[in-house]
């Protein structure tokens, strides 16, 4: 046997294969994927599946940084660089802007890092503060997830919760207790990463419950499909949250591919993946859907200006099948 | 300190701006500090205020300002970039040092927007002779709009550039597929080192089979016309057998 070249056709013979027809006419928003983990193949495939726009929250690069400068310069990229890496493949591009919760326990950076906060969060297309919130649950996590509760508060902006893994019911429950407690609007709180076990009190409790389709350690899309069942579609949104790891960032597209196909109505389908997204994140002001509702080009002409040569989706296309590299 | 007449500019800027914003935007713009400890945030800010569209009847609007200041295309800037330079004439600029690490603060953490506006006003800030470096340094960018706010339109390349760095970005802009028609002082600023190189990436290009914008030949024709002739032909070639085989 080699290379594993046969497993590859079986999957072509799947029932559950990958079909376009499902979503014929469909597009949709992803608002948590880590682009700067990912590679221009993956921003290609993306716009081919529908993808027109997306949110990068701030996140941990899978090593800790140690110095407030490679923050600035973090973010910096996510304003610039990443914006205009995706803007290439006709993908709208927003971000939020947050301490995480594992950067959280070193103290003297994080205090350096939140006096370098509110030069960022006023920045074009930043839609909320995120992702925030628990890890491991410290007393230093805790310290500068009411910091930045207080900052989403005073800038009006939404708040993108990442909850724990670990002891996930009891950290996305403090989660929500200490929001409110700084008096914040739950339809201004985006809790993220729910399961079976946390959705109904996210919803009762009127926070908007995003869920994570990522494999092996989140959620599966079989199962979004029975919670979409249970509990229909208001106040809930997918995203991918693909990142360094194992991640699928076309989770979405293929989460909607499923829901078709298993019989869930087109309407339910568009608010899960598109417009409860834009409906949570738009509180911030920033997000303007005719941006990216007939494709990016027409937009760019306008922003960008005198620059004719950007235009979405205009990036040459390498030919996949072939050997030859022209 | 400033190489064109600051005071005469920020008069015309007000009056178009008034006139193409909202009141409350406008005056937030002429009452809201431009500190060092609030520039930053305020420059963000400008994006939530003004339009990032050019303005309704434009050709009208930029006759006056055009006529003082016709060094630059204003029809290419929006109003949202015209406030953006307000707030950068508003800045304190008699002590350089202070003044200089300000605008860097800018350019260090800002956005797609801010960083191609800085770079478009790079002939409008003091001290222009101190911004060729932050001037090469963007031209390093991978941010096409980036290239564009200094490539294309703006005056500050031909005229304070280091022979090494305007050579740069000519080669950068023709590798990146630039209209060379909008480089400013392109002509003017044409020099050896900089055809010689042409010349070589017209070589490179002949070698991969690929073809070339003509625009480079202004460039090397008056200083080695033998080997531009020499190459144009060997382009036509290449091109007419490109043709014969398909």
């Amino acid at each position: 046997m080699c290379c594993g070249n046969n497993d590859i056709e079986k999957r072509a013979e799947l029932p559950d294969a990958v079909d376009m027809e499902l979503i014929k006419d469909m597009c949709f928003f992803d608002p948590h994927v880590h682009m700067t983990s990912r590679t221009t193949d993956d921003y290609q495939a993306m716009a081919d599946n529908g993808i027109v726009a997306l949110i990068e929250p701030s996140f941990w690069l899978g090593q800790p940084r140690t110095h407030v400068g490679t923050f600035a310069d973090y973010y910096s990229s996510l304003l610039g660089w990443e914006r205009f890496r995706s803007s290439q493949f006709g993908i709208k591009h927003y971000c939020t802007i947050g301490l995480n919760s594992r950067e959280a326990n070193n103290e003297a950076l994080a205090e350096a890092v939140m006096a370098l906060l509110p030069t960022f969060i006023y920045k074009e297309g930043v839609v909320g503060i995120g992702e925030i919130g628990f890890d491991d649950q410290t007393a230093l996590e805790e310290k500068y997830y009411r910091l930045q509760l207080e900052l989403a508060r005073e800038a009006a902006l939404p708040v993108q919760v990442h909850t724990p893994h670990r002891d996930k019911k009891k950290g996305t429950q403090r989660s929500m207790d200490i929001a409110l407690e700084h008096q914040l609007d739950p339809s201004m709180v985006i809790i993220d990463h729910n399961n079976e076990e946390t959705v109904e009190e996210v919803l009762n409790r009127g926070f908007w419950a995003a869920f994570t389709i990522y494999p092996f350690t989140k959620m599966g899309n079989e199962r979004m499909v029975e919670i979409i069942r249970q509990y229909g579609s208001e106040r809930i949104m997918i995203n991918s949250a693909a990142d360094w790891g194992i991640s699928d960032p076309l989770a979405v597209p293929k989460t909607a591919m499923l829901m078709k196909k298993r019989g869930i109505d087109a309407a339910t389908i568009k608010a899960v993946t598109y417009d409860n997204a834009i409906a949570a994140f738009g509180q911030s002001g920033q997000i303007d859907p005719n941006d990216f509702a007939n494709g990016m080009a027409i937009n760019q002409s306008e922003k960008f200006e005198n620059n004719s040569i950007l235009r979405g989706g205009q990036q040459p296309r390498i030919a996949k099948g072939s050997i030859i590299i022209q | 300190m400033f190489a064109f007449n600051i005071a005469l500019l920020r008069t015309m800027l007000s009056e178009f701006l008034q006139k193409n914003s909202s009141a409350a935007s406008f005056s937030w713009l002429l009452t809201e500090s431009n500190g060092p400890q609030h520039i930053n945030r305020n420059f963000s800010l400008a994006g939530r205020k003004f339009s990032k569209l050019k303005p309704d009847g434009a050709p009208e609007q930029f006759i006056y300002i055009t006529g003082n200041f016709p060094q630059t295309n204003w029809a290419n800037w929006t109003v949202l970039d015209m406030a953006r330079l307000y707030q950068l004439l508003q800045l304190e600029a008699t002590g350089k040092q202070a003044y200089i690490r300000l605008i860097e603060e800018l350019f260090l953490q800002a956005d797609l927007g801010e960083l191609t506006v800085l770079y478009k006003s790079l002939p409008f800030f003091a001290y222009p002779e101190e911004w060729s470096a932050r001037c090469a340094e963007g031209i390093r960018s991978n941010i096409g709009t980036v290239l564009d706010a200094i490539m294309q339109e703006n005056n500050y390349p031909s005229a304070y550039l280091p022979e090494a760095a305007w050579n740069q970005m000519v080669l950068k802009a023709v590798f990146t597929g630039k209209n060379l028609a909008l480089i400013y002082g392109l002509q003017k600023r044409k020099n050896t080192a900089l055809a010689t190189s042409l010349l070589d990436y017209a070589e490179e290009r002949l070698a991969a089979g690929r073809d070339i914008d003509n625009g480079i030949w202004e460039l090397t024709a008056p200083l080695f016309p033998g080997e531009t002739e020499i190459l144009q032909s060997k382009f036509l070639q290449q091109t007419s057998e490109y043709v014969l085989r398909k």
